[in-house]
């Protein structure tokens, strides 16, 4: 089984934008249009098993999705795939159809961060009502002050 | 075969009245007194029995759950079901937006009637019966038919999906258990030679070994089988766990009374505890000796020959103890689901009371 | 084939075949609406059913959503902390662990060891109270009423215990970034202790009014199977994974706050009755699973360690220096986990939090196809979600 750093560079080294292999958070960030490959890449060498995690962060200069996904497997660890996104249009393909727990993931980060992602079969919110303008999680939201006449200023 | 010369309780008072007036036709006197009859049963015997049952059921689900039940309305909680009555009769009466108005607000009644005509075919004692049919025993069971119409009616017309589901569950688990309802209670009807459920009581007269349950000769092959095919089916007819699918809590909040609140409630609320009971009477009529005491003081020549409150102690008895019967298993047994309960009554059930009723027919000509 | 949202389901994936439709009858579509009394919450699911079969049920969430993320980027580390015990009420401590475990790591907190043990008592406890609950609730949805009461008599007793130690009765506020609140009162172990027995002589009778009453079999065992590969694909953990046969366990695999101190086995499915990853192997699991978590609490009282119950540097003002981590823990539920990330001022950059329950419910959508709607109810029992931690 190899690290996921070592995977990507062999499999995909022009995908690779930056490796991070020590500190308390070790990571690979990929190019948003190979996640997919990359995400098969890390089930297929490095023995990820289940999608753990889906995260939208927001970021003054960018966007960026981060997967976690983990191994189940003796020894049990946790993968983290990163990706930039520029901030004007954030998107890049969907996991849905490799690992249905992205399917709950990714809507989720669309819901309440306003990341696209592209082949998702119901792109739809999740938590908040379908009529819900804005992305909440974003750091430059601004609450409504009102929801169909109901007043959310106080 | 025994056949007692009994005169209902209508015909007596019919003759007093027309005594009375000293003019004929007798048959209006007869319909007045039936009518009387009724009422009477209904204010003094089904009423308090069944406002003592619901009270009996929470306290003893109370008791079985590591809790005391009701006990702060009146000493030890014995007015809590008068209590509960006042305020359901105090509630609002809704009706929903788009229910059938008509079908919604006769459901109830028919139900209720449904249930309590059946208390007048009970023999609570010798002489003590409100009408002694002929077909007793068929009428009582033609009456649950009845009470299954009033629950479909409350199902569709309450315009609610989930009362259409429960009261659909509800007509398929009817239905289908009063096939071996019928079947096994046929067989006393053969042992006695009549449909009258005051005919069949009275063939078993005697000691405990009389009582058909336990009767002596072969014929305790086919009662034990016939009695605890007749047991579970009343269960599944009287609606209780673990045969509460019409009315799962869990599954469909209350099936297909959720749409009814205030005394409409409580008209499907009160006829479930009388089916119990009268069910429960049914039972202890057909196979376990009625108003008969286990010691063959009330047959012929006994003590307590044709005395009144001895059959009438002991024909309670009996029935409160299959009465506790039925709250027992509620509270500890799971729900079946619904292709299971129609398992038990086509695969299970229905043959067995087959069988018993081709052999009692068999020993019946031997 | 599709379901209606067009995910694309492999061959042979379902539950249970589904009836043949010979007999042309309108389909039925209903709302399983978010008061209910066997949704666990307010769950809202939308069933698509021909007569009692369901062909489709689409959990609809969001009702319980609170945008616990968003305050949590808004409030101090201390003041965030209670945010997390209302994700999973029923086992709100193990929430605090997953919120607490990856600050600790990204700002590189040792923690006393007294602290751990504490930490890892109050944990099992409140596992152990969380599966009585879901136990007993399992069986209220089966129709079976007494058994959850009887259960709810040693929660109401194991609430007290904890009571006296964290001030709350569901949600406790105990464990702080460093440590924990407070030192244990006097005598406080050995009532812990004497629970413990309490629970550990009433298995039995749980066991065998529910457990393996013959009904209650019937209604589940092979009923609503998730299988290994079905529940790697969503993303499920916890009772469910193990249950369907996987043993994963992060207390074992990767553990955290001194539980490779503690001897205690994990249970996985199948158990002696029905298969791998059906209803009565997920309540089987739970019922085993607080057994051994009656041993680690006896274990943990009776070595617990001398020293201080809170990091001397972490204070209430304390904030993370920049970093992040990401690190899973075993609550009742599931894998709960967070994934940190710190900038280094006062409150936190993001604190994403994931919830067992969340990704638990997915399998609904495809799951439930060919089940009648009792086996839904007896899956949705079995699943055990919380609403609060599936929206937060």
């Amino acid at each position: 089984m190899m690290t996921p750093a070592a995977a990507l560079q062999e499999a995909l080294p022009d995908a690779v934008v930056e490796v991070i292999e020590d500190g308390t958070h070790p990571f690979v960030r990929v190019q948003g249009e190979k996640i997919v490959e990359a995400a098969r890449v890390l089930r297929e060498k490095c023995g990820a098993e289940m999608l753990h995690q889906v995260s939208g962060m927001d970021f003054e200069d960018r966007y960026e999705v981060v997967y976690h996904f983990a191994r189940l497997a003796s020894p049990a660890e946790f993968f983290c795939l990163k990706v930039s996104l520029p901030r004007d249009n954030p998107q890049l393909p969907s996991l849905a159809n490799e690992w249905r727990a992205a399917n709950w993931g990714e809507r989720e980060t669309w819901d309440l961060m306003g990341i696209r992602f592209i082949g998702h079969p119901h792109h739809y919110r999740i938590l908040l009502s379908e009529d819900w303008v804005g992305h909440p999680l974003r750091k430059d939201y601004q609450m409504p002050t009102s929801y169909h006449g109901i007043d959310c200023t106080k | 075969m025994i056949l007692a010369e009994v005169v209902p309780l209508s015909a007596k008072l019919a003759v007093l009245m027309a005594d009375f007036v000293g003019a004929s036709p007798i048959w209006i006197f007869h319909a007045i007194g039936s009518l009387i009859v009724a009422v009477g049963v209904l204010a003094l015997v089904v009423t308090p029995v069944g406002l003592g049952g619901v009270y009996l059921e929470r306290k003893l689900a109370g008791r079985m759950q590591n809790r005391s039940g009701p006990n702060r309305v009146g000493p030890y909680g014995l007015l809590q079901t008068l209590a509960d009555g006042v305020k359901l009769l105090a509630k609002e009466d809704i009706a929903q937006e788009g229910a059938d108005l008509p079908l919604f607000r006769m459901a109830p009644y028919i139900v209720f009637l449904a249930a309590f005509a059946g208390f007048v075919v009970l023999p609570f004692a010798p002489g003590v019966i409100a009408a002694d049919l002929d077909v007793g025993i068929f009428y009582f069971l033609a009456l649950i038919g009845l009470e299954t119409i009033g629950i479909v009616m409350a199902g569709w017309s309450s315009n609610n999906k989930w009362s259409l589901l429960g009261s659909m569950r509800e007509v398929a688990q009817v239905v289908s258990y009063e096939l071996p309802l019928g079947i096994s209670a046929m067989v006393p009807v053969i042992a006695a030679g009549t449909m009258s459920v005051y005919g069949i009581t009275e063939a078993q007269s005697g000691h405990i070994f009389n009582w058909f349950l336990l009767k002596d000769g072969y014929w305790a092959i086919v009662m034990i089988p016939s009695f605890l095919v007749f047991y579970v089916s009343s269960l599944a007819a009287a609606k209780r766990a673990p045969f509460d699918l019409p009315e799962a809590e869990s599954e469909l909040v209350a099936g297909f009374h959720t749409e009814y609140s205030g005394m409409r409630f409580g008209m499907f609320f009160l006829p479930e505890y009388a089916v119990m009971l009268s069910l429960s009477g049914i039972t202890t009529a057909l196979f376990l000796g009625g108003w008969h005491d286990p010691f063959g003081m009330s047959g012929e020549g006994g003590t307590f020959h044709n005395v009144w409150w001895w059959g009438l102690i002991w024909f309670f008895l009996k029935a409160t103890i299959l009465f506790l019967s039925q709250i027992l298993l509620r509270w500890t047994l799971p729900r079946l689901r619904v292709d299971q309960v129609m398992y038990l009554c086509y695969k299970v059930l229905l043959p067995i009371s087959m069988v018993c009723l081709v052999v009692a027919a068999a020993m019946r000509l031997i | 084939m599709e379901t209606i949202q067009g995910v694309k389901l492999n061959e042979g994936e379902r539950a249970a075949p589904v009836l043949p439709r010979d007999i042309q009858s309108d389909e039925l579509v209903f709302n399983m609406g978010p008061q209910h009394p066997s949704t666990h919450g307010v769950l809202r699911l939308m069933l698509r059913t021909d007569g009692e079969v369901v062909l489709e049920a689409q959990p609809l969430i969001g009702n319980l959503h609170r945008c616990c993320e968003k305050i949590l980027e808004n409030l101090t580390y201390v003041q965030g902390l209670p945010y997390v015990d209302r994700m999973d009420y029923l086992g709100a401590i193990n929430m605090e662990m997953g919120l607490v475990l990856p600050v600790e790591k990204a700002a590189g907190v040792e923690v006393p060891k007294r602290a751990q043990y504490l930490r890892v008592v109050m944990c099992e406890l409140n596992r152990v109270i969380s599966h009585l609950f879901a136990a007993g609730q399992f069986g209220l949805d089966m129709g079976a009423f007494t058994p959850f009461l009887y259960m709810f008599r040693e929660r109401e007793e194991g609430i007290n215990v904890l009571n006296e130690i964290t001030g709350g009765r569901l949600l406790y506020h105990y464990i702080r970034y460093g440590g924990v609140t407070r030192d244990v009162p006097k005598g406080w172990i050995e009532r812990c202790l004497k629970w413990c027995d309490r629970v550990d002589e009433h298995m039995d009778e749980y066991n065998s009014l529910l457990t393996y009453n013959h009904i209650f079999l019937n209604r589940t065992c092979g009923v609503a199977v998730l299988d290994k590969e079905t529940c790697l694909d969503y993303g499920v953990t916890g009772p469910i994974l193990r249950a369907a046969g996987v043993p994963r366990d992060l207390r074992k695999d990767m553990p955290y706050s001194c539980y490779e101190d503690f001897d205690f086995d994990v249970p996985v499915g199948p158990f002696e009755k029905g298969v791998a990853g059906d209803s009565w192997n997920r309540h089987r699991q739970r019922l085993r699973e607080a057994e051994e978590s009656i041993k680690i609490i006896r274990q943990a009282l009776k070595n617990l360690p001398e020293g201080e119950t809170q990091h001397p540097k972490v204070t209430r003002a304390w904030k993370a220096p920049a970093g992040e981590a990401y690190v899973a823990s075993e609550a009742p539920r599931g894998e709960i986990s967070a994934y940190f990330v710190s900038d280094g001022g006062k409150f936190p950059y993001r604190m994403r939090m994931r919830g067992p329950s969340f990704y638990n419910i997915a399998v609904l959508e495809t799951c439930s196809r060919g089940l009648l709607i009792g086996d839904l109810i007896a899956l949705m029992g079995s699943v055990d979600i919380t609403l609060g931690e599936v929206d937060r």
